[in-house]
C-alpha cells in the first residue's frame, strides 16, 4: 500500500478498498496495536496448545499416532515461532523483542485461548483436540486469510494448511474410538462432552468488544463471532451424530427457517473469561509453570549460545 | 530376502533389536522435551530428530518383522520387558538440558560408530536402511555437536551443566557397548567391527579427540564394558517406559486405535 501522505482517513479508505498493508507500510498506531494484539495472542496459543497434546505423546497407542502427533505438536511450535517472528517486526518499533513477547504470558500480559487452559485426561482428549480445536482454529483462520494485513494472510495459508493435517490426525483419531470398544466410545463421548462448551466460548462473546469490532473495520478480521461460531456448530454437529456421538447441549437446534440460525446453551462466560484473564483455568498454571521452564529455567542455555557465538569469533578473530 | 544360516538369521535379529530399541527409546525421550527446550528453534530440531529416531526404530524393527518377527506396533506394545535391549544410558529417566544434550551427543558418536560397523553386515535390506537413516543422522550429529559447542564455551554456569551432565551420563556409557543377548552375534555374523572392544576404542578415539577441541577435561577411564548394559532385570527405568508406551494401548489390546 503506497500512501503519501500518512493519514488515518486515508489508510482506512485504502483497506476498504481491498487494499492490502505489508511490510514497512505506515500504519496507524491503533492498528499496529490492534495486529500485535491479535497475532501475539496467536502465537502464544499456538505454543501453549503444545502442552496439552504433549501429555499424550508418550502415551500414543501405535507408532503411527505416536509419529503424528510429535509432528503435530512440532507444527504448533512452528507455527508460534513464524507468528513470534511477525509480532517481533511489528513491536521493534515499540522496542520489544522475542524475549518480551515470550515473557508475556508468564506475567499474564498475553492471553492464550481458552481450550488451552483445559484439561486433557484421556487419549480421546488428543484426538478430539485434533478435530474440534484445530477445526474450530481452521474456520477462524481461514477467515483471516482475507486480512488487510499481507504478511500475516500469507503466512496463514501455510498454517491453514498444516492445520488440515491437524485436524485429520484428530479424525482420524476420533473414528477410530468411535468405531473401537465400548470403552473406547465412552472415552470419545466424555472428552466431546468436555471440549463442546469450551468451544462455544472459544469464538467470543455473541457481542463483540470495541477492539473486536475495530478489528472488523479495520478488516483485519472479516467475520464476526458469531458467524464464526455458527460455522463451526453448522460444520461440527452432523459430523458428531454421524459418529454415533451426542451432544448434551438440550437447547441445540436450528432455527427450520432462513438464515437457519442455531441456538446453543450459553457456555459459562464468567467462568471462561476468569480462566483466560487470569490464568485459572485446570491446567493454567501447570502448562505455565512447563512454559516458565523453558523461558526462565533454561535461560542460561540462550545466554550460552550467545556467548558461545562471541567467544568463537573471538578466537577466529585473534587468529 | 537374502539367505542367511539359521545362526546368521538369528544373530542378525538380536543385533537388530538393541539397535532398534535404542533409537525407539531416545525418540521416546527426547518427545519428553517437546515444547520445553530453551528456544524456539531447538524445539522444532529436537521434535525433529525424535520423529528420526522413532521411524528409524520403525524401519529396523520391519526388518525384524521381514526376518520372521512381529510387526514394529507388537515390538513396541506386546513384547515382553525382558525382551527389551536398550542401553541403560538411553533409557536414564529425564534429568536436565545439559544432560540431554550430552546423552545425545554420546549416543549419536556412538551410533554414527555402530552404522558404520553395521555397513559389512551382508544383508542388502539392512544396508539400504542404513543408506536412508544416515541422510538424517548427518543432522543430528552436527545439532549436537552444536550444542554442545555452546555449552563448553557458553561461560561458567554453561560449563559447569555440561560438567555435570557428562559425569552424570560417563558411567552408563559402558551400557552402548554391549549386545544384549549373546555376546558372540558379532563373531558369527564375522563382523569385527561390531566387537564391543572395538566400538568402545573407535567411541573413545572420537570423543577424546573432540573433547580436546572444546577445552574440556577427560573424565577418565570409561568402565568396563557391561555385559548387562542392555539388561532389562537391571534397569529400573525399563519397566516404567513400558507401561508409558502401553498406557493406552492395553485398554483395547486388540481394538484400532
Amino acid at each position: 500500500m503506497d500512501l503519501m501522505h500518512h493519514s488515518k482517513e486515508e489508510f482506512i479508505e485504502q483497506i476498504a478498498a481491498g487494499n492490502k498493508v505489508d511490510t514497512g507500510d505506515w500504519m496507524p498506531d491503533d492498528y499496529r496495536q490492534l495486529l500485535i494484539k491479535q497475532i501475539h495472542m496467536h502465537a502464544i496459543s499456538e505454543i501453549m496448545g503444545a502442552y496439552p497434546e504433549k501429555e499424550w505423546v508418550k502415551y500414543a497407542p501405535t507408532i503411527q499416532r505416536k509419529l503424528a502427533l510429535n509432528a503435530k505438536i512440532q507444527d504448533e511450535i512452528g507455527h508460534g515461532h513464524m507468528l513470534l517472528r511477525l509480532a517481533e517486526d511489528l513491536s521493534a518499533p515499540l522496542g520489544r523483542g522475542r524475549e518480551d513477547l515470550l515473557h508475556d504470558v508468564l506475567d499474564g500480559r498475553v492471553k492464550f485461548h481458552n481450550v488451552f487452559h483445559m484439561s486433557a485426561p484421556s487419549w480421546a482428549d488428543a484426538g478430539v483436540i485434533g478435530f474440534l480445536v484445530d477445526g474450530g482454529a481452521i474456520i477462524t483462520q481461514a477467515m483471516l486469510l482475507a486480512s488487510s494485513y499481507a504478511p500475516y494472510a500469507r503466512m496463514l495459508k501455510r498454517i491453514v494448511a498444516e492445520e488440515s493435517f491437524h485436524m485429520q490426525f484428530g479424525e482420524s483419531v476420533v473414528l477410530a474410538l468411535a468405531s473401537g470398544t465400548e470403552v473406547q466410545r465412552e472415552m470419545l463421548q466424555q472428552a466431546i462432552n468436555r471440549w463442546w462448551p469450551a468451544m462455544m466460548f472459544f469464538f467470543g462473546p455473541r457481542e463483540m468488544g470495541p477492539q473486536s469490532q475495530r478489528m472488523l473495520e479495520y478488516r483485519i478480521r472479516t467475520m464476526t463471532n458469531e458467524e464464526l461460531r455458527q460455522k463451526f456448530i453448522a460444520r461440527y454437529v452432523p459430523r458428531i451424530h454421524a459418529l454415533g456421538m451426542t451432544l448434551s447441549d438440550h437447547e441445540l437446534y436450528q432455527d427450520p427457517d432462513p438464515p437457519h440460525f442455531w441456538h446453543y446453551t450459553d457456555p459459562d462466560w464468567d467462568w471462561f473469561n476468569d480462566m483466560v484473564h487470569h490464568n485459572t483455568g485446570p491446567m493454567s498454571q501447570a502448562r505455565l509453570a512447563l512454559r516458565r521452564g523453558a523461558q526462565e529455567g533454561l535461560a542460561w542455555a540462550r545466554h550460552a549460545a550467545l556467548q558461545a557465538h562471541a567467544t568463537i569469533d573471538v578466537r577466529a578473530a585473534t587468529l | 530376502m537374502i539367505l542367511l544360516t539359521p545362526e546368521k538369521h538369528s544373530a542378525l535379529k538380536s543385533i537388530l533389536i538393541s539397535v532398534a530399541d535404542d533409537e525407539w527409546i531416545m525418540g521416546h525421550r527426547g518427545s519428553e522435551w517437546l515444547a520445553e527446550a530453551p528456544d524456539l528453534e531447538d524445539d522444532l530440531a529436537l521434535s525433529s530428530t525424535s520423529q528420526d529416531e522413532m521411524g528409524h526404530a520403525r524401519l529396523l524393527y520391519r526388518l525384524i518383522e521381514e526376518l520372521g518377527g512381529p510387526s514394529p506396533d507388537h515390538q513396541v506394545y506386546a513384547r515382553p520387558v525382558d525382551d527389551w535391549y536398550p542401553a541403560r544410558l538411553v533409557t536414564l529417566a529425564r534429568q536436565d538440558w545439559a544432560e540431554w544434550v550430552t546423552r545425545r551427543y554420546f549416543y549419536e558418536v556412538f551410533d554414527a560408530i555402530r552404522r558404520h560397523a553395521l555397513i559389512s553386515i551382508p544383508f542388502p535390506s539392512l544396508a539400504y536402511a542404513l543408506q536412508s537413516i544416515e541422510r538424517e543422522e548427518a543432522y543430528h550429529i552436527r545439532y549436537i555437536e552444536a550444542q554442545m559447542t555452546n555449552l563448553a564455551y557458553g561461560g561458567q554456569v554453561a560449563h559447569d551443566y555440561l560438567a555435570h551432565g557428562i559425569a552424570v551420563d560417563w558411567a552408563f556409557i559402558p551400557s552402548l557397548f554391549s549386545w544384549g543377548t549373546a555376546e558372540e552375534t558379532w563373531q558369527i555374523l564375522q563382523c569385527p567391527a561390531l566387537d564391543p572392544r572395538s566400538l568402545q576404542q573407535a567411541f573413545e578415539a572420537s570423543i577424546q579427540k573432540q573433547f580436546a577441541t572444546w577445552d574440556l577435561a577427560w573424565p577418565g577411564p570409561l568402565g568396563s564394558i557391561d555385559g548387562n548394559g542392555r539388561s532389562a532385570a537391571k534397569n529400573p527405568d525399563l519397566a516404567q517406559i513400558r507401561a508409558e508406551l502401553r498406557a493406552v494401548r492395553q485398554i483395547a489390546p486388540d481394538s484400532h486405535w
